[in-house]
């Protein structure tokens, strides 16, 4: 099975940027792994350990700057991913979420598409009637390449007896089985598939990618990928090939049950259940060679993207200005503000100017001869508590809010 | 380049544009039960609709939904409520929400469509966002209608909705110009549902939707409730809230459970003589700080802030919070805000209303005074 684990490069928290020299700019801050995302690691790596097969890591951004997390990733707890694939193209950059997600879907389609056309090629060899020798050599470079897993092709003890190509050489099963079952595998690979995430982006805090994502899949893959957000647990029934969680919408549980394909996104509490559930060679053949620690980036043409979907242009969301929070309020402040009691013409104290004020305005921060004068002569009075209690017997008495 | 041509680069942008109209709020009914908070999106929906000039509609998905709840819907703002009623859709369950819903917008093409940012919304409105070809700007808290510049079309883009969600100490306005419906996310607690009036008539429109096949991918084996939770604070007018302050006191010594006694006496006495629902708050600090004498008093279930809950009262009281930005984020878009500090620096102070630079301890009581003598013990 081909188990996905999507991460997001993210800036470090401009606050531990600390250095020597000050703090660095935020452009130039190495980046790290979308803290949130740690869970979908953890989450694909129990699955493995549960179902077989491998763990792919993907990411999309700049892969200078993504290639040092995707390297750290081989090596998490427990056993760390297989693979690395990062989407990486100037024409990716700027995407909103669903260009986003229509990026990364494309991206697992592609990857889905390299190992259907590794098993297509083992096929056609084998059609073909092709010496069984070099069916063999041809089975052999896949394998090593991590393209077919031990269940087809492996070449030593004790797996290698039970590999489809070993059974085919010893006469246990007949061509016609051999290709059925390599057909088999060949349709599994888009059907049997799970991906995680995590449930946000500390970033952009958005939490859409994951739902879009499931959306994205299913137009690309042409089949329905259910999926489920917010996750802390959930299991896995490989005889049914279905996904259980229990997720608590507002003031409900639900229980779920889920058929591959499946996408989830975890909450932080996730933590992998620690005894992975030992299903011996069955999970062992489904499994691959092992790691592939060279790094692949695919771009915008790789993944025959529409160019007119992905980044910024493929943006249905745009930001417009941003703006700094501050409302403008008029301030009340007790023992110093001044609520005009009568309306006051323009006056002139001293070579200032002030006015004209109509009753009942506030004053929040007036000037002192100012209040001298209108508050000796009655047009208005200091800001105190009854003033306030009149207030909140006021607003709370309106019945609706404007 | 023309307009055209610059846009020819760009995502293809929705047939019609301009054949979209009204304002659509997402209601939430799970397991035989209204989600009194999805409300809140008649609440956007309503504020954008009447500066738009068009309707406010409601979308409701369940099998055997009552009635009285449709009707209900249009008693809390809705001009007219559009609804699927189907045993598939008994469970919440994406894959048959997102495509009764995209039939839905195929259909009727509403202009704007509202989502709760809760368990429900963040989970269905991206989703459908993707189905149907728009944008989904998350966690929005505050909605308007203005023109947007957008250079990549080389065009301004008249009467948008204009999205707006925090990020940090600035608003970020997000722009869906040219795919309908815009579709964002509620925060909860920064809209209030227009007030309930019977008298209020709209039209109650049944929608038979076409449930996929593949929907089955996904089912739902087992419900459990859980128990109603009381919320005081968000159905509070007034909330009294406090912070670190009531355990400082530089004019005398600190004494918390007087100030919390005095913080219960002004909500309690406001709640009964003026009929209004008031409740009390905490900062996370305070709570944090799990002060022994206040056990039982002060509750997790009182804070306030971005890891607690956002409010918005008419009149959040704010006794000794200093108002670190995690606090503000959750009180901020209360209508007035009465802030208690003996710190004239106090940042509380940018966002109050009403600013009391005083010991806590004398101001609390000289509220409840001056509130006595106009409305008697």
């Amino acid at each position: 099975m081909l188990i996905f684990a999507l991460y997001k490069a993210v800036p470090p928290d401009i606050a531990k940027v600390g250095t020597v020299g000050g703090i660095l700019k935020r452009e130039e801050a190495q980046l790290v792994i979308n803290p949130h995302d740690v869970q979908a690691i953890e989450a694909a790596d129990y699955m493995r350990r549960l179902a077989g097969g491998k763990v792919i890591s993907l990411s999309m951004g700049p892969h200078q700057r993504v290639i040092p997390i995707a390297n750290t990733l081989y090596d998490y707890e427990v056993w760390g991913v297989d693979e690395a694939y990062i989407l990486s193209d100037r024409r990716m950059a700027g995407a909103d979420t669903r260009a986003t997600a229509y990026t990364l879907s494309l991206g697992i389609k592609k990857i889905i598409e390299i190992h259907e056309e590794a098993v297509s090629k083992l096929i056609g060899a084998i059609e073909e009637n092709k010496d069984i020798g070099e069916v063999m050599k041809l089975a052999e470079e896949l394998y090593n390449k991590n393209l077919i897993p031990n269940k087809i092709y492996n070449d030593k003890p004790p797996l290698k007896r039970y590999s489809l190509l070993e059974r085919f050489v010893n006469r246990e099963i007949s061509r016609e089985d051999l290709l059925n079952k390599l057909r088999e595998h060949r349709e599994s690979l888009r059907k049997d598939l799970i991906l995680f995430l995590g449930m946000k982006a500390v970033d952009g805090e958005t939490g859409n990618t994951g739902p879009q994502l499931s959306q994205a899949l299913s137009e690309a893959l042409k089949i329905p990928v259910a999926h489920a957000t917010y996750v802390t647990n959930f299991s896995y029934d490989p005889d049914k090939k279905l996904v259980r969680v229990r997720r608590r919408i507002g003031r409900v549980i639900q229980e779920i049950e889920m058929d591959l394909p499946v996408l989830l996104t975890m909450r932080p509490e996730y933590e992998a259940p620690s005894i992975p559930l030992r299903r011996g060679r069955d999970v062992l053949l489904e499994n691959y060679k092992g790691k592939v620690r060279d790094i692949k980036i695919l771009n915008a043409d790789d993944i025959k993207a529409d160019l007119r979907a992905i980044g910024l242009v493929g943006s249905p969301t745009q930001v417009g200005p941003t703006i700094e929070v501050k409302k403008t309020i008029i301030k009340r402040i007790l023992g110093r503000s001044i609520r005009i009691l009568k309306d006051v013409e323009k006056i002139k104290i001293g070579d200032k100017e002030f006015g004209p004020y109509k009753k009942d305005e506030i004053i929040t921060d007036p000037d002192k001869d100012l209040v001298k004068e209108l508050v000796e002569k009655g047009f208005a009075k200091i800001y105190d508590y009854d003033d306030l209690a009149d207030e909140i017997i006021n607003i709370l008495s309106r019945r609706e809010r404007g | 380049m023309s307009g055209s041509s610059l846009e020819s680069r760009l995502l293809p942008a929705t047939p019609d544009l301009e054949s979209y109209k009204d304002a659509w709020g997402f209601i939430e009914y799970i397991e035989g039960e209204l989600f009194e908070i999805s409300l809140e999106t008649l609440g956007a929906a309503n504020k954008v609709a009447r500066k738009a000039g068009m309707k406010v509609g409601a979308v409701i998905l369940g099998h055997k939904i009552p009635e009285e709840i449709l009707r209900e819907l249009i008693y809390r703002g809705a001009d007219y409520v559009i609804y699927a009623d189907h045993p598939e859709l008994e469970h919440y369950n994406p894959i048959a929400y997102t495509e009764v819903l995209y039939q839905m917008i195929e259909r009727y093409r509403p202009w704007a469509l509202f989502f709760m940012a809760d368990d429900l919304g963040r989970d269905l409105g991206p989703k459908v966002a993707y189905r149907a070809t728009t944008g989904m700007a998350a966690d929005c808290i505050d909605f308007d209608v203005e023109d947007f510049e957008f250079k990549l079309a080389g065009k301004t883009y008249k009467n948008l909705l204009a999205q707006i969600r925090p990020a940090a100490i600035w608003i970020a306005k997000i722009f869906t110009p040219r795919h309908r419906p815009q579709i964002s996310g509620v925060r909860p607690g920064y809209f209030k549902p227009p007030p309930r009036d019977p008298n209020r008539r709209g039209d109650i429109i049944r929608f038979d939707p076409l449930i996929p096949e593949e929907a089955k991918r996904f089912r739902v084996v087992k419900v459990e409730k859980l128990p109603e939770e009381k919320d005081p604070l968000r159905d509070a007018e007034l909330i009294v809230s406090l912070g670190m302050g009531i355990t400082r006191r530089p004019g005398g010594e600190p004494d918390p459970v007087k100030a919390f006694e005095m913080a219960k006496e002004l909500a309690e006495y406001i709640a009964k003589k003026l009929g209004v629902k008031t409740a009390l708050g905490a900062s996370r600090a305070l709570i944090h700080a799990e002060l022994k004498e206040l056990e039982g008093k002060i509750t997790h279930d009182m804070q306030v802030g971005q890891t607690g809950k956002a409010v918005s009262p008419k009149i959040y009281i704010a006794a000794g919070i200093s108002g670190a930005i995690q606090h503000k984020v959750g009180m901020q878009s209360s209508e007035n805000i009465i802030a208690i500090n003996i710190d004239p620096n106090a940042p509380i102070f940018e966002i109050a209303t009403h600013i009391i630079n005083e010991d806590l301890y004398t101001a609390i009581p000289k509220i409840i005074e001056a509130l006595k003598k106009r409305l008697g013990e």
